[in-house]
């Protein structure tokens, strides 16, 4: 379900089109529930068109968190039995993320789960939801609702790959009364952000994935140089994807959760986390270091690191990810201590926040131990940002592939700008959304998108 | 579908107008691409030329096609090969166009009896095979938008899905950018120009540049994508008589790195020669001589292209290429 392929617009245009084709033949009066249920085969059939193994461990992840409710809720003990449940839920996310990684690294035993295993696409994040939805059911005593309704917020196909991971509250009572309906307001609103989240993933974060260098050598700014690059292109992915996934939503009438608000404008690393991958941090929030004892307890600071390292983990099954997650929970602590009155600090705190987030993305996309242990020793070292260095790294501007890359870089720059002044007019993103702008990110979208077909990096999660 | 739309907003004018908008963008985009574009030009003007001399100059079959990227245009004189004996055509276009489609192209002119010398460069082979924008925009232009499938299915004349081809008219972000900085700078367009080709398709230039030798970064290594292509190829050309060898191009070596590039590049051939003859020539694709060279490590001179032909026609009539156990021994070292 990659929105940055033809293929996925022809297929979701060929399920509205019979679907809403049958509609003319249904009877008025069973129209809502096929509309629901249009929604849910709409759905079924683009998760079908990813692998057949990706719909099948979804539908067992669904299937068994349904049945198993159903269950725990007519049993008294059902507060005991929902941890068992959630352990079930968690155990495909498990085995295929973290099998070989837990057998090699921990076990010393690399042959018991392959390497190269597949994971389902999408895993994280519906596994992620599905185990909200059981806490919430159970813990708040809400009730069951029909398997349709819950099949269609398990399943909402603009978010079950890569989120917003969006909760109970939010999500159900819209699937509740879902109907097709022509709204040309919400259409203009939904293909508004389409834009923008295409425009973010197919000229920007597509072009700039093609010059991240691997190997920097002992170069110092070649390593910033990539850390910048891999910061941009990440953000421009994966806001570009939840963007394009609102934007669905919003032209199916469903309001989904903004996942992003200009994260690299924040002032403090808290209010970096606060505006980054918005629906994850809150899922951590409320179904791990709250019930942990959020800020109100003496060892506060202990528990916030332990959640990161779970975030660095969630990430991907690597030292690496634990590292970067713990590498943020130590920012946050010492941010928490020693700026505990919130971002006073004004633009100072923005460049040190974005220095800190820009340095954090080298342990995360350096996978290999040895090469993240050798640039670590290059950031730290006069050597790396030697008069050799620099003439090295000037000289890669100024070849073709350095031009090309700067000049993205300063496309994202203006980016950035319209990022500040939409945050001044009190809205994320709008001054992206004004008709002119949308005209210019459709033209820069078509003609310097690069074509080649890049993955969204959170895919992977 | 159920409307709450009033009557003044009953179309969703923002939408309609984007869709306008995209369709405007994407036409200019395929408008610059087919008529504008010099690199497409060029490639137009290339194809014709290489495919005239084959056509007009070789015989019908028992011919030797060698195709790839641009090392092979510049490092392959069919002229010479001729005085030599040798029915020679250089199908070598630009390495942008990306293994599928230069494959295709070649497999297009070949005939049962021919000998066909796939010479793609190593990157081309060590890392995905999915038909580029370059790729694409050329087959369009070349008048063979079927060659822009993007199917593991060499058959030149096998026809995939429209779409890729369709999106593929754009002129795409590093195209655009390089040419606004030559036109600020005042440079020309392209490097190249059609009187840098002889009528044999051989292509040279006067541009002389600094021009490092290869020390081995990145490694050549046979992708699996490369692979499964490699293999269809061989397959494809079994079941038509046509002879499937492949050549490894000439690259300019750093004198101090020859050693090492050699076993990289024995690996990588050894890697080949399990799926298709490796022709054996001893050079392993290692030069040190930089007046072989012009303006790139892989773009050779007349004088150098010389020595590689004369390499190259010893090779394929020789008959027998290096074995698996042989490279694997080179790859090893002494």
């Amino acid at each position: 379900m990659n929105f940055a392929e033809l293929r996925f617009w022809l297929l979701l245009a060929g399920g509205l089109l019979v679907a809403l084709g049958v509609r003319l033949a249904v009877p008025t009066s069973a129209r809502d529930l096929f509309d629901r249920v249009a929604l849910a085969l709409i759905g079924i059939s683009l998760l079908l068109a990813v692998s057949w193994l990706t719909f099948l461990v979804y539908a067992g992840v669904m299937g068994v968190t349904f049945l198993g409710l159903r269950w725990i809720l007519s049993h008294p003990d059902r507060r005991v039995w929902a941890l068992p449940l959630v352990a079930i839920q968690l155990a495909p996310l498990l085995f295929y993320k973290y099998g070989h990684f837990f057998t090699a690294e921990i076990l010393r035993q690399p042959g018991w789960v392959a390497a190269d295993l597949v994971i389902p696409v999408g895993i994280s994040f519906y596994t992620f939801q599905k185990v909200a939805f059981v806490i919430d059911t159970v813990y708040r005593g809400q009730a069951l609702p029909g398997f349709l309704d819950y099949a269609n917020f398990a399943g909402f196909f603009p978010q079950i790959v890569a989120g917003p991971i969006e909760r109970r509250e939010d999500l159900l009572p819209q699937m509740e009364k879902f109907r097709f309906r022509w709204e040309p307001g919400a259409l203009d609103a939904g293909a508004s952000w389409v834009v923008v989240g295409l425009f973010l993933k197919m000229c920007l974060a597509d072009n700039l994935a093609v010059f991240l260098q691997r190997d920097a050598g002992a170069n110092a700014y070649l390593i910033w140089f990539n850390n910048l690059l891999f910061a941009l292109r990440i953000y421009f992915d994966f806001a570009g994807y939840s963007l394009v996934a609102l934007g669905l939503g919003a032209g199916f009438g469903v309001r989904l959760t903004l996942n992003f608000a200009s994260p690299y404008l924040a002032a403090s690393p808290g209010e970096f986390w606060r505006r980054w991958h918005i629906t994850l941090s809150q899922w951590f929030r409320d179904y791990l270091y709250i019930p942990m004892g959020g800020n109100r307890v003496r060892r506060w600071a202990l528990n916030l690191l332990l959640v990161f390292m779970v975030s660095g983990l969630w990430h991907g099954a690597g030292w690496n990810f634990i590292a970067w997650g713990f590498f943020h929970g130590v920012l946050l602590i010492v941010a928490a201590v020693s700026w505990p009155k919130g971002p006073r600090l004004g633009w100072l705190g923005r460049w040190l926040t974005l220095g800190a987030v820009l340095f954090s993305w080298m342990l995360f996309y350096e996978t290999r131990t040895d090469v993240l242990v050798e640039n670590l020793r290059t950031l730290a070292s006069p050597v790396g940002y030697s008069k050799a260095a620099l003439t090295g790294f000037l000289g890669w501007l100024k070849s073709a592939n350095g031009v090309v890359a700067s000049a993205f870089i300063a496309l994202s720059a203006v980016v950035f700008w319209l990022e500040a002044r939409s945050l001044v007019r009190g809205e994320a993103y709008s001054e992206f959304r004004r008709p002119w702008v949308q005209a210019a990110l459709i033209v820069l979208t078509v003609l310097l998108s690069p074509g080649v077909s890049n993955g969204f990096i959170y895919f992977a999660f | 579908m159920d409307s709450s739309t009033s009557h003044s907003d009953r179309w969703p004018r923002r939408l309609l107008w984007l869709g306008v908008t995209l369709l405007a963008a994407w036409a200019a985009g395929a408008l610059y691409t087919l008529h504008f574009n010099v690199e497409m030009r060029l490639t137009r003007f290339m194809h014709e030329r290489k495919v005239g001399w084959i056509e007009r100059r070789l015989p019908s079959t028992n011919r030797v096609l060698i195709f790839g990227g641009s090392s092979s245009s510049f490092s392959i004189s069919p002229a010479f090969a001729r005085e030599r004996g040798m029915a020679l055509g250089n199908l070598g276009m630009g390495a942008g166009i990306g293994a599928k489609v230069l494959t295709r192209l070649a497999l297009f002119q070949a005939r049962p009896g021919d000998t066909l010398v796939m010479a793609l460069e190593p990157d081309l082979l060590s890392s995905s095979t999915a038909v580029t924008l370059i790729g694409a925009q050329s087959a369009v232009v070349l008048g063979h938008s079927e060659w822009a499938n993007d199917s593991d299915d060499p058959d030149p004349r096998a026809h995939g899905s429209v779409a890729p081809y369709v999106w593929a008219l754009r002129p795409g972000g590093a195209h655009v950018v390089t040419m606004l900085g030559k036109v600020i700078q005042r440079r020309p367009l392209y490097r190249y120009q059609a009187p840098d080709f002889f009528e044999d398709g051989q292509q040279q230039t006067e541009v002389r540049g600094e021009v490092a030798g290869f020390r081995g970064f990145p490694a050549p290594r046979l992708s699996a994508e490369g692979r499964a292509w490699v293999r269809a190829t061989r397959t494809y050309c079994e079941t038509r008589g046509i002879r499937l060898v492949y050549a490894l191009p000439w690259t300019l070596t750093d004198p101090t790195a020859e050693e090492f590039v050699r076993r990289l590049h024995a690996a990588f051939l050894a890697d080949l020669a399990q799926e298709v003859e490796v022709l054996r020539e001893t050079t392993l694709g290692c030069v040190t001589r930089r007046d072989w060279f012009c303006d790139t490590q892989f773009h050779m001179t007349l004088e150098g292209s010389r020595i590689r032909t004369t390499s190259l026609i010893d090779a394929v009539k020789a008959g027998t290429g290096w074995t698996e156990a042989e490279l694997r021994r080179l790859a090893s070292g002494p």
